[in-house]
């Protein structure tokens, strides 16, 4: 369980709360994305078309330019930003100053 | 990349752990046996999720533990076909790569699922993506982003858990797949 706990927290899923992925699949039910695409979404935080390529299945012959644009503002307004590897957790060091 | 499994098992509580509440203890035998292993055609077992039901306890003559009839959810591991995810690489071989996630490390790229053209670099042991002029390496530490292919039980018996037997196949060959920093943003 610890390794899987270090390896999520590392990633973009590590820093967000429920209410933040409520909010995000509220928001984007309008596009009709798979429960697969929205959880690869949650879980890598995409942040150019180019990842978006990726992740949605055929994603040029069913969203345009704007829609993709739109996609990515949602993502990014949101939920909360990636956690940044090797950053110290500054909650976790001691309160001696 | 993670479901949760129903699954129904007769569990053995043994002697020393009669004192504890009853679903302590049913827990650890989960833990026990399902932990950190694979069900073949589910995936690898990560923890208990939640109990559904469980039946009265028996003891069967000559074995001092009791044995309990549970139905249960298990927290797995099981990437779906077609989903990409961010690993790391571990190793390379001529065969191909070596990925991991940090709890699973079961995760093989094949030479032939390598961006095109990409050649193996016999002395430094490294994959390189030939691109635009550009030599490209692969290597070992780097983050890199792989659609699943395929995901391969070694023993098709879903009664039997394992330890080893789940691998799964991916491919980095499409664009904004491959090493992470290769797409910058």
């Amino acid at each position: 369980m610890t390794p899987l706990t270090q390896y999520l927290q590392d990633t973009p899923a590590g820093t967000q709360c429920s209410s933040s992925l409520q909010s995000l699949f509220t928001q984007l039910e309008k596009f009709q994305l798979t429960v697969g695409e929205l959880q690869m979404i949650a879980n890598q935080r995409p942040n150019s078309v180019l990842q978006l390529l990726c992740i949605l299945f055929d994603c040029e012959r069913r969203f345009t330019e704007e829609e993709m644009a739109g996609i990515l503002q949602i993502i990014d307004t949101t939920l909360e930003p990636s956690p940044i590897k090797g950053e110290v957790d500054m909650q976790s060091t001691p309160n001696s100053l | 990349m993670f479901k949760l499994a129903v699954l129904e098992d007769t569990l053995r509580i043994s002697p020393e752990r009669f004192s504890l509440p009853k679903f302590d203890a049913l827990c650890y035998a989960v833990h026990r046996k399902y932990s950190n292993r694979i069900v073949p055609g589910v995936g690898l077992c990560v923890g208990l999720w939640d109990w559904l039901k469980a039946e009265e306890d028996y003891l069967h003559p000559g074995d001092g533990g009791s044995w309990t009839k549970v139905i249960f959810r298990l927290l797995v591991f099981e990437p779906q076909v077609g989903e990409v995810i961010i690993g790391r690489v571990e190793h390379s071989s001529s065969e191909g790569l070596y990925v991991s996630v940090d709890f699973f490390n079961n995760i093989f790229i094949d030479r032939l699922a390598l961006q095109e053209p990409s050649v193996f670099d016999e002395e430094e042991q490294v994959w390189i993506w030939k691109y635009q002029g550009h030599d490209l390496h692969i290597d070992v530490g780097e983050d890199i982003r792989f659609r699943v292919v395929k995901v391969v039980y070694e023993n098709s018996d879903r009664s039997s858990v394992s330890t080893g037997a789940m691998t799964v196949q991916g491919s980095i060959a499409g664009d904004g797949l491959g090493l992470v920093s290769w797409w910058p943003k």
